[in-house]
């Protein structure tokens, strides 16, 4: 128990937050942002049980995150995409995260028989997601009518993804020679870039999940 | 290599966050920006819509007091004409039939011209106030009961200035003091009336008719639709008609809303 409530960090507190205010406002009526509740479900479970279990039972739970990570960024396409689902090119982008999809699930079993860790198609579907979560940012400044975006639950959700993407690109590149090479100051300073990510992702939550409901 | 590596990381690590930090600034003054010209933009619009309603409302006021002006000069002097026409034969004719429709004619004719009045007070812009009803309906209850003879007395106090009132509570509200007094006059033979005002949140009108049975709504609840009308005229403009039966008089109570304006002065809504 007390090895268990050592893994619990800040930012899972705040997703069980997010959760709950999803499952209080989900009375209220459908959300703006689709699955959010089925999404903060399945991340908490992962987060929380999943990823605690392979790391006490395995001592190892890079598959288990990778796996996490990928199904985590398919999400956030799905919502970009149903975001832009009205632009004249939604349809190239569908495509694109369909072929994505595919070759991302494709090198995660790949990834999973060999037991290796790699995480270009998971940092190429974020990327994907970063260029459009920039795409959002432009046309709410110059392209859509103007709206309070700070009542949008998508802002939150948005910028808590790039937030959190900017925090870990570097990181996710080289990851490998920081846990291989440098375990020292990869687990120190890895450490502090993940826990800033992760907290500012969770806050990203927790603010969609306060607007996301249809008033 | 690894050094090297290391440095990359390192440096990348810092320079995304100033990117990201560079990029939200961006975002937050540009949205500012967005929003205080659309705030603008649409306090502009907004006064000219204000413009633009003003404009109309003063297109047809000049319109109804243009239609008042000449109903009252080209349809008025007619009638009037006719009617000291008739007069002016009836006095002369010898047939007693004859003569007869001839004071129909004079009557009809007296009838349009009070109707008429009527119409062109409730046209005309310039009466758009709580002094015009309260002058006019002064001067019906007036003249109404000095031609039947019945004592009356109007207790009115200082009414208040700048109470804009719509033609249709204007009209409304006189037509039911109207028809009000008609049918205590007709049905109740009152020998006095007591019309009383007074303004807090409401405009009230308190008519006490004083002797005769007493004017009962109840017993004409079935005959005719005078009372029904009296208490959908009150309803659409808002206000209420009710009776009260008092030891020393029958009571009609009728009351129309009044909006208090930030500066004190009332309004209606």
């Amino acid at each position: 128990m007390a090895n268990y409530l050592k893994w619990i960090e800040i930012y899972h507190l705040i997703m069980i937050s997010a959760w709950v205010v999803t499952l209080i406002n989900r009375k209220k009526g459908d959300g703006i942002i689709r699955y959010f509740l089925v999404f903060l479900s399945v991340s908490l479970v992962f987060e929380m049980f999943v990823s605690y279990y392979f790391a006490r039972v395995y001592k190892d739970n890079r598959l288990v995150l990778v796996f996490y990570a990928t199904m985590c960024a398919a999400y956030y396409l799905y919502v970009l995409n149903e975001h832009f689902r009205t632009k004249p090119w939604a349809t190239y982008f569908h495509v694109i995260s369909g072929i994505w999809l595919i070759l991302a699930t494709f090198f995660l079993v790949g990834d999973i028989a060999k037991n290796t860790f790699d995480p270009l198609w998971y940092n190429l579907g974020m990327g994907l997601a970063s260029i459009l979560i920039l795409k959002y940012f432009y046309d709410v400044v110059y392209v859509d009518e103007y709206r309070n975006v700070f009542r949008e639950p998508k802002m939150y959700f948005f910028l808590g993804i790039l937030i959190f993407f900017t925090s870990s690109f570097p990181l996710l590149i080289k990851i490998k020679f920081l846990s291989t090479y440098s375990q020292q100051i990869g687990s120190t300073f890895f450490g502090l870039m993940r826990a800033f990510g992760n907290i500012f992702l969770a806050l990203g939550y927790l603010g969609a999940a306060i607007c996301n409901r249809k008033i | 290599m690894q050094q090297e590596d290391l440095t990359q990381i390192i440096l990348v690590s810092f320079m995304m966050p100033v990117l990201l930090s560079a990029l939200l600034i961006w975002f937050f003054i540009s949205f500012q920006r967005r929003k205080y010209r659309y705030e603008s933009e649409k306090k502009d619009a907004m006064l000219r819509e204000q413009a633009l309603v003003i404009q109309r409302q003063e297109a047809v006021q000049a319109e109804r007091n243009r239609i008042a002006g000449e109903m009252h000069d080209e349809l008025g002097s007619g009638l009037t004409l006719i009617k000291y026409l008739s007069d002016s034969i009836g006095a002369r004719v010898t047939d007693s039939a004859l003569q007869e429709d001839v004071g129909k004619i004079a009557g009809y004719s007296s009838g349009l011209v009070r109707n008429m009045s009527e119409i062109i007070w409730a046209m005309n812009s310039r009466f758009d106030n709580l002094e015009g009803l309260i002058s006019y309906v002064r001067r019906f209850v007036s003249e109404y009961l000095d031609d039947r003879g019945i004592e009356h007395r109007f207790v009115c106090p200082e009414v208040p200035k700048d109470v804009t009132l719509t033609v249709e509570k204007r009209r409304n509200v006189f037509l039911v003091i109207k028809e009000t007094i008609h049918n205590a006059v007709k049905y109740s033979g009152a020998e006095a009336f007591r019309v009383k005002v007074s303004f807090g949140d409401s405009l009230d009108f308190l008519i006490e008719e004083l002797g005769g049975r007493g004017f009962d709504p109840a017993d004409f609840k079935d005959k005719g639709n005078g009372l029904y009308n009296m208490q959908k005229r009150m309803e659409l403009v808002g206000g209420s008609i009710r009776y009260e039966r008092r030891p020393e008089a029958m009571c009609t109570h009728i009351s129309l809303p009044l909006e208090k304006q930030p500066t004190g002065t009332l309004k209606t809504p």
